[in-house]
């Protein structure tokens, strides 16, 4: 017991020592007397050249979001929403604001015939927590299953539930990120051209095949010259966009 | 006197008699596309003056504008026939057919017939009958061609119709004169068939004109009626014959002196029916580009707004005023679009029409008045009204628009309280707007995200424990292999142990030589027991050389003897020190190199 305990602590003291550095000072309060001045397009510049420099922090999407939405660019605030979200999926704020969004652009965040509740519970670990999770029951599991195999027939009793709650552990996580990659794929993009033409193929010479409103959301499948492949993830459907139209998360 | 009487048949009403009331209604087309209209005309006749309305049902599909109404008189032989023409515009809703149901009026024995009218795509083809329109737009503008009189009768009477323009847009005033001409004295009343105008709307524009004229050198007097025409689609248009049916007083023959047959011929009235030549109309559809909430007007608007107060409490009442003047045909100004704001409550909205015809253009004003209810407090602003109209002298879509009113709206005093309800109910919140939330302030808690995302990021170093796995997995099929074959667990393990021990006599050398030797020298008995699985105790030097050579694969002759003189080598440098030379550094190599070659070559 005493020794999985030391185990785990020796996994989180690097994580730790990222949150350390992660909780810094939040060098904002200009961008956000722009917010407040209504000088949207200034503080979305602002908000832009802070989250290039912090891209991992989810207020700074958020932020970035909220002027970008005021400022009428739909698609682009989306896309940072997005981000926020992908970040720091348990921020209210942040999925309120994409449901918000979404809805503007003809979609659902929460999608049909799913209970929100569900919906929240599967979504409330990033993917990135979720593969840490996952490398850090994996580490657990296989450092107990090479204990338990080491040790004698005496050990190995006390071993073996430690051992099993980590593989099940492991399984499990390893299921659900699998599960959110399958929904909220890692390959997104965002319209953000205010009219998006989907073509039968990578360029003008192909015929239109329908148009995609702002902001939806899409999943780029491949990629030819400055034409993407992508497939709106509501309807489904699938076609060859500009690339400029789309901005990838 | 003739003009009097002219005027008298247009506008006088008659009273009402015992008679049947029939009723008709025709479409201007029967095929519309979503971006057009059509004209419903209903007619209800009569030998009344007074007629019942039209009842018109509910017409699902399309949106009816009332474009007014225009009543005639005539009377022949003192007997009177009336009828009115009802003129709605329709502007469909949607695609697809739709049933005109039929159109009943009180007294009418039957109804009209249902209608059909199919709604094409905008865009679509254009409704039948079109005519073909011309690129060119010399002609607009101009008058059309006069028409020459007609049946003119000696050039006694005779009537014109002509239209101020020969070329116009849809909607867009065109205005037709009818002017009846006579150069003798008229007997008895007139009768005036107004033109058939299908595909237009038309409005009247009194007062009848009277005045003299001199026509080819001779004197008439002519009495003169205009109308205001709005084609509703485009194409060639024709408007029919206008007719005038009158008498004319017809003095004696020439020859008859006699003064009672002048006096009784001269009064034999003599009935004549003059008519205008039909006239046609160029109409060109309105360019590209319309606004989506064009309503179809033609003209030119302005627009503004007011409110009967700007500052009021939460709760109570506006009214705001929307006044939209101008020219053209107002009748199709739709009620202004009311901003979706969660501020305020509009509530329905009643419009009224003043008309003003100077100068015979059609125009006047249209007043909306709605009434608003602001919800909160504060500074509450009501947006302008836009209304879009084809500018026909520019040739580009405008806008009338007014400006925005400013409520200063202070908290309201709980009105609700007043209200007493009979059961108490629980106060609800009321969604003001939907909006996007504020500026997080500060950052987001990072852990255990960022913790877990930098355990994510490890990497490559993800492999340490399936190393780990694979080495304790290595190390236990070992420990189990040589807990299950002993004997064969020492022979693999011989050579090892051997190295271990000889290395450790290496490190005896230099300070205790006795040892060191004594130490390779069982290490040499050791192995070789190993090899053999048989006790080292009592082992010679003999019986070790005849085991090795009895293992099914012995070691080669030349490996045996170098076991040999390391062994008795060992055994010298043990019982007798200082009987060779030598360190026991370099002797314990010699040993290693000795088992090493051994234990190549020999299996079990």
């Amino acid at each position: 017991m005493t020794r999985v305990l030391l185990l785990a602590a020796a996994l989180a003291l690097p994580a730790s020592a990222a949150a350390a550095l992660a909780a810094q000072s939040y060098p904002d309060a200009q961008a956000r007397r722009l917010y407040d001045e209504g000088r949207f397009e200034a503080c979305a510049a602002a908000y832009e050249k802070l989250a290039a420099a912090a891209p991992r922090d989810a207020a700074l999407q958020y932020n970035l979001g909220n002027a970008l939405f005021k400022s009428g660019r739909l698609g682009r605030a989306t896309a940072s929403y997005e981000r926020a979200f992908t970040l720091n999926p348990r921020d209210s704020d942040a999925r309120a604001n994409l449901a918000f969004v979404l809805r503007r652009a003809g979609e659902d965040f929460v999608p049909p015939g799913i209970p929100p509740a569900v919906f929240w519970a599967f979504t409330a670990l990033s993917e990135r927590e979720l593969a840490g999770l996952h490398w850090l029951s994996a580490w657990a599991c296989l450092l107990l299953l090479s204990a338990f195999t080491l040790a004698g027939e005496r050990r190995r009793g006390t071993r073996a539930p430690w051992t099993a709650a980590a593989a099940a552990a492991w399984c499990v996580f390893g299921l659900w990120w699998m599960g959110l990659r399958a929904v909220l794929p890692p390959d997104r993009g965002v319209v953000v051209s205010s009219r998006g033409e989907l073509r039968h193929g990578p360029g003008p010479n192909f015929g239109v095949a329908f148009t995609v409103p702002e902001g939806r959301r899409v999943r780029v499948m491949g990629a030819s010259g400055a034409w993407l492949e992508v497939g709106v993830l509501k309807e489904g459907a699938r076609g060859w966009i500009e690339a400029a139209s789309v901005e990838r998360l | 006197m003739r003009a009097v009487a002219f005027a008298a048949v247009l506008l006088a009403a008659a009273a009402p008699s015992r008679a049947a009331v029939s009723i008709t209604a025709a479409l201007s087309h029967s095929e519309v596309s979503l971006d057009e209209q059509l004209v419903l005309s209903v007619t209800v006749s009569g030998d009344r003056a007074s007629l019942p309305q039209p009842k018109l049902p509910p017409l699902d599909g399309f949106s009816v504008y009332d474009s007014g109404r225009n009543q005639s008189l005539s009377f022949v032989n003192g007997r009177m026939t009336s009828s009115v023409i009802y003129t709605f515009v329709l502007v469909p809703r949607a695609a697809g057919k739709f049933r005109i149901p039929p159109i009943a009026a009180d007294g009418a024995p039957a109804p009209t017939d249902e209608m059909i009218v199919e709604v094409s795509p905008a865009g679509g083809a254009p409704a039948a009958p079109r005519g073909t329109a011309s690129d060119s737009r010399s002609g607009r503008g101009g008058p059309a061609p006069a028409a020459a009189p007609a049946r003119r009768r000696a050039r006694e009477v005779f009537v014109v119709a002509t239209l101020d323009k020969a070329r116009a847009f849809v909607n867009e005033q065109v205005t037709l004169s009818v002017r009846f001409y006579s150069a003798v004295q008229l007997v008895g009343d007139l009768r005036y068939d107004a033109p058939s105008m299908t595909g237009f709307l038309t409005e009247d524009l009194p007062p009848v004109r009277n005045g003299t004229a001199s026509v080819d050198g001779r004197a008439y007097q002519y009495s003169e009626i205009k109308v205001a025409v709005f084609p509703v689609q485009p194409g060639r248009l024709t408007i029919g014959p206008a007719t005038v049916r009158c008498q004319i007083a017809r003095m004696a023959a020439p020859g008859v002196d006699d003064f009672f047959d002048r006096f009784f011929s001269m009064g034999t009235p003599q009935p004549v029916a003059v008519d205008s030549p039909p006239l046609t109309l160029q109409v060109d559809p309105l360019p590209e580009g319309k606004p989506a909430d064009f309503s179809g007007v033609v003209g030119s608007l302005s627009a503004r707004v007011a409110a009967d107060r700007t500052e009021i409490k939460a709760g109570d009442a506006v009214t705001l005023t929307v006044t939209v003047a101008g020219r053209g045909n107002l009748k199709t100004i739709p009620e202004p679009q009311k901003p979706d704001l969660p501020a305020l409550r509009f509530f329905t909205t009643e419009s009224s029409m003043s008309l003003d015809k100077a100068e015979d253009r059609v125009g006047g004003a249209k007043i909306f008045r709605t009434v608003v209810v602001p919800r909160v407090s504060g500074e509450v602003r009501v947006p302008g009204f836009s209304f879009p109209y084809y500018d026909a002298q520019r040739r580009r879509y405008a806008r009338a628009e007014t400006d925005g009113i400013l409520l200063r709206v202070a908290p309201g005093e709980g009105k609700g309280a007043a209200a007493a309800p009979s059961a108490p109910t629980a106060p609800e919140l009321t969604v003001i707007a939907d909006d996007i939330r504020y500026l997080k302030i500060s950052p987001t808690h990072a852990f255990p995200s960022a913790a877990l995302a930098a355990v994510a990021d490890l990497g490559a170093l993800h492999f340490l424990p399936f190393a780990a796995l694979a080495f304790a997995s290595i190390l236990a099929w070992r420990r189990r292999r040589a807990a299950s074959d002993p004997s064969g667990n020492r022979f693999r393990e011989a050579l090892s142990r051997a190295e271990a021990r000889l290395a450790q006599a290496s490190d005896l050398a230099g300070g205790d030589a006795a040892r060191a030797v004594a130490l390779i020298d069982d290490t040499l008995a050791d192995f070789v027991a190993d090899k053999l699985d048989a006790p080292a105790a009592g082992l010679t030097l003999k019986s070790a050389l005849d085991g090795l050579k009895a293992l099914p694969q012995p070691p080669s002759a030349e490996t045996i003897e170098r076991l040999r003189a390391v062994w008795e080598e060992a055994d010298l440098r043990r019982f007798a020190p200082g009987a060779v030379g030598g360190d026991a550094r370099s002797f314990a190599e010699a040993a290693r190199a000795v088992l090493a070659a051994l234990d190549a070559e020999v299996r079990r």
